[in-house]
C-alpha cells in the first residue's frame, strides 16, 4: 500500500466525537410513589383524545385530593388540577402531544431554561403500571419544581403531565403517581 | 401548561444598524492593505489568479469511505465523493450516501450537481437534491440562552436547490439566484413534529479578489446572501404549512461575510474571518427569529441561533507543496499540497442588534488537516470548546 493511500485511508479513520444526548438520571418504573395512597371516595377520569375528540388514553385521579379543577384553557388541554390549599401547593396540568414522548418533554424543557430561567436537573425513560412508556425531565428554578412527563397513547397522540410544586416531595408523592399509573391506552 | 416560544427546525436552509461591524470592516481592509504593502505589490489587491477554474484538470475525482462525524448530526458511515469536471464538460459533481453508525440513526443521501454550463464561462446552473431521515437526531432550541439540552427529532424530508450562478471577471464576481424546497416536518409551540412544506428563494453575491477559487491564500472576499419572497408554488412542489407553524415569508434574513487572505511566507499564510447576519421582519413578536447561527467548529451545528449574530475567525495556514498524481480506485487527481492549520473561532447571537452581540462571546479553537486537490479540498478539523470536542469531515475549505 502506497504512502498516499496510507494516508488517505488514516484521514478517514476518525473517532467518533459527534453529539450525543446528555447523559439522563432517571429510568424505571414510578412505583406507588410516597406517602399515602390515594383513597377517594371520588376518582374522576380524563380522556386524552385526539383534536377530532375520538378517544386515545384516560387518566385517572383522586378529587377529593385534587378538588380544584380549571377547564381547559386551549384547545390542546384536557385540565389542571389543583388541590385545595390557598395558593395550591400542587398544580397538574395535562395537555396534548403528537409524535414520540421525548421530544415534546425535552422541548418544553428547553423552553423553560431558555426562558423562564429553570435548571434541568435530570431526565429519562420511566414506564408506569401499564406498561406504558413515559419520558420525564425534572426542572427546578428556585423553590419551585416542575416536572414534564410525557406518554404516547394511541395512533400518535399522546399527554403531557406538567406537575408544579414548591415540595420535591410532592413530585414523587403516591398522588401524582397515580395519575401517572393510570395513564392508559384507551 | 406553559406556552412556549414558536420556533424554527433550523433548516437553513429599515434599520440596517450594523454598530461594530464597520470596525471589524475597517480592521479586515486594513489588515490586507498592510499585508498587501509590507509583503507584496499594491496591484496585488486585486491578485492574479493561480489559474483558471474553467482550465481545471477533467475528471479529478475523490471518493472517500469514511466513518464521519459531523457536529450536531451524528457519526457516519459511508462514502463521501466529489468529481470535477468531469468528462471535461465542466460538471462537477458531490455525492453522499450514509447511515449512521451510532444511536442517532440516520439515513442520508445526496447529490449536487454543479456547473452545468448555459453559456460558457458566464451562467452555469447547479441542483442539490437531499433525502434525510432522521431516527435520533439532536437538536438545539433556537435563542441567546439555548440551553445545552437536546431535543431528538424523528422525521423524514427531502430538500432541493435549483441554482443558476452568473460570473463574470474570471470569476471574481458572482451573481445566484436560489430555489428551494423543503418537504418535511417543523414544530409547533408545544414541540410536537407536524409535517410541512416550503419554497424557500435567495439570492447571493460575491466578491472575490484573490488568488484562487478554491483555495486562496491571498486577497479578498466579500459575500452577501439575502432570503427573497418565494413563490408559494414552484417546480418542485407547493408550500403547505399548517396552522402554528410561522411563516417565513414575513422575515428578510440576510448575511454578510468577509475573508481576508494575507500570505505570510511562501508556506505560512492567515486567514481572516467575519460575518454576521439578521433577520429583519415580524418585529414585536415574542418568538425567536432565528436568523442565522455562527458556524463555530467547537459546537454542534447550529447550536447557538437568533435574530442576529456575529462571527469571527482567525486561522493560520501552512502548505506544503506535493505536486503528486495520485491514480488509486478511490482518488485520481493532482495532490497540489497538505495543509496544517490551527484555528480560533468566536461567535455569538443576540434579539437585538447591540452590544449583547460581543458579551459573553463563544469561542473554539482547533487544529485542521486538509488534503488541497486542484478543485477539491479534503477537509478534517477538530475543534474544542466549553461543550467538547467536535471533528469535522468534509470538501472544502471553512471560508
Amino acid at each position: 500500500m502506497g504512502l498516499w493511500t496510507v494516508l488517505l485511508v488514516a484521514v478517514l479513520l476518525l473517532s467518533a466525537c459527534g453529539e450525543e444526548q446528555k447523559e439522563e438520571g432517571l429510568h424505571g418504573h414510578f412505583g406507588p410513589g410516597q406517602g399515602t395512597p390515594p383513597a377517594g371516595p371520588a376518582f374522576t377520569t380524563i380522556d386524552i383524545t385526539k383534536e377530532s375528540g375520538s378517544v386515545v388514553g384516560k387518566v385517572d385521579y383522586d378529587a377529593t385530593f385534587f378538588a380544584t379543577t380549571i377547564p381547559p384553557a386551549a384547545s390542546e388541554e384536557f385540565g389542571t388540577l389543583a388541590d385545595n390549599a390557598t395558593p395550591p401547593t400542587i398544580v397538574v396540568t395535562l395537555i396534548r402531544i403528537t409524535g414520540r414522548e421525548d421530544t415534546p418533554c425535552r422541548f418544553q424543557a428547553a423552553v423553560l431554561a431558555r426562558d423562564q430561567d429553570y435548571d434541568i436537573l435530570e431526565s429519562g425513560a420511566r414506564e408506569n403500571s401499564h406498561s406504558l412508556d413515559f419520558y420525564q425531565v425534572n426542572l427546578k428554578k428556585g423553590s419551585q419544581h416542575l416536572s414534564l412527563f410525557c406518554a404516547t397513547l394511541g395512533d400518535d397522540v399522546g399527554t403531557a403531565i406538567q406537575v408544579t410544586t414548591q415540595s420535591a416531595a410532592l413530585i414523587k408523592s403516591s398522588q401524582v403517581n397515580y395519575i401517572l399509573n393510570t395513564t392508559r391506552k384507551e | 401548561m406553559t406556552k412556549v416560544s414558536e420556533t424554527q427546525c433550523g433548516f437553513p436552509w429599515p434599520h440596517h444598524s450594523l454598530s461594530r461591524w464597520p470596525v471589524l470592516l475597517l480592521a479586515l481592509i486594513g489588515a490586507q492593505m498592510l499585508a498587501a504593502t509590507v509583503w507584496a505589490d499594491p496591484a496585488d489587491w486585486v491578485p492574479e489568479r493561480r489559474r483558471s477554474y474553467e482550465d481545471r484538470r477533467p475528471n479529478e475525482y475523490l471518493i472517500v469511505p469514511a466513518i464521519a462525524s459531523l457536529p450536531g448530526i451524528g457519526v457516519f458511515a459511508g462514502v463521501i465523493s466529489s468529481g470535477s469536471n468531469l468528462g471535461d464538460t465542466g460538471v462537477d459533481v458531490a455525492a453522499t450516501v450514509a447511515r449512521s453508525i451510532d444511536n442517532t440513526d440516520i439515513d442520508v443521501q445526496f447529490i449536487g450537481i454543479r456547473e452545468i454550463p448555459l453559456i460558457k464561462q458566464y451562467l452555469t446552473l447547479e441542483y442539490w437534491y437531499g433525502h434525510f431521515r432522521l431516527g435520533n437526531f439532536q437538536t438545539y432550541l433556537p435563542g441567546r440562552h439555548s440551553p445545552n439540552f437536546t431535543i431528538p427529532i424523528t422525521a423524514e424530508f427531502d430538500f432541493q436547490m435549483l441554482r443558476p450562478v452568473l460570473r463574470f471577471w474570471e470569476r471574481r464576481i458572482s451573481l445566484s439566484y436560489s430555489l428551494t424546497y423543503f418537504n418535511g416536518f417543523d414544530f409547533d409551540q408545544n414541540g410536537n413534529e407536524v409535517a410541512n412544506s416550503n419554497n424557500g428563494a435567495s439570492a447571493d453575491f460575491l466578491l472575490d479578489l484573490t488568488d484562487d477559487v478554491v483555495n486562496a491564500t491571498k486577497g479578498f472576499r466579500f459575500h452577501y446572501n439575502t432570503t427573497l419572497p418565494a413563490p408559494t408554488r414552484t417546480i418542485f412542489g407547493r408550500t403547505n404549512k399548517p396552522s402554528g407553524i410561522f411563516d417565513n415569508n414575513d422575515i428578510t434574513v440576510e448575511n454578510y461575510e468577509m475573508t481576508g487572505y494575507i500570505p505570510l511566507t511562501s508556506r505560512w499564510g492567515l486567514v481572516l474571518d467575519t460575518q454576521f447576519f439578521q433577520a429583519r421582519g415580524a418585529e414585536g413578536r415574542g418568538d425567536v427569529i432565528a436568523g442565522g447561527s455562527p458556524p463555530l467548529r467547537g459546537y454542534p451545528e447550529g447550536r447557538w441561533s437568533d435574530r442576529y449574530g456575529v462571527f469571527g475567525a482567525v486561522e493560520l495556514r501552512y502548505t506544503i507543496p506535493i505536486n503528486y498524481n495520485l491514480d488509486i480506485y478511490l482518488a485520481h487527481g493532482l495532490i497540489e499540497g497538505l495543509q496544517f492549520a490551527l484555528f480560533t473561532d468566536m461567535g455569538q447571537v443576540a434579539p437585538r442588534n447591540d452590544s449583547s452581540l460581543f458579551q459573553s462571546m463563544h469561542h473554539s479553537y482547533g487544529a485542521g488537516f486538509r488534503v488541497l486537490l486542484e478543485a477539491i479540498v479534503l477537509r478534517l478539523d477538530l475543534a474544542n470548546s466549553d461543550e467538547g470536542l467536535q471533528t469535522h469531515l468534509t470538501i472544502d475549505q471553512p471560508f
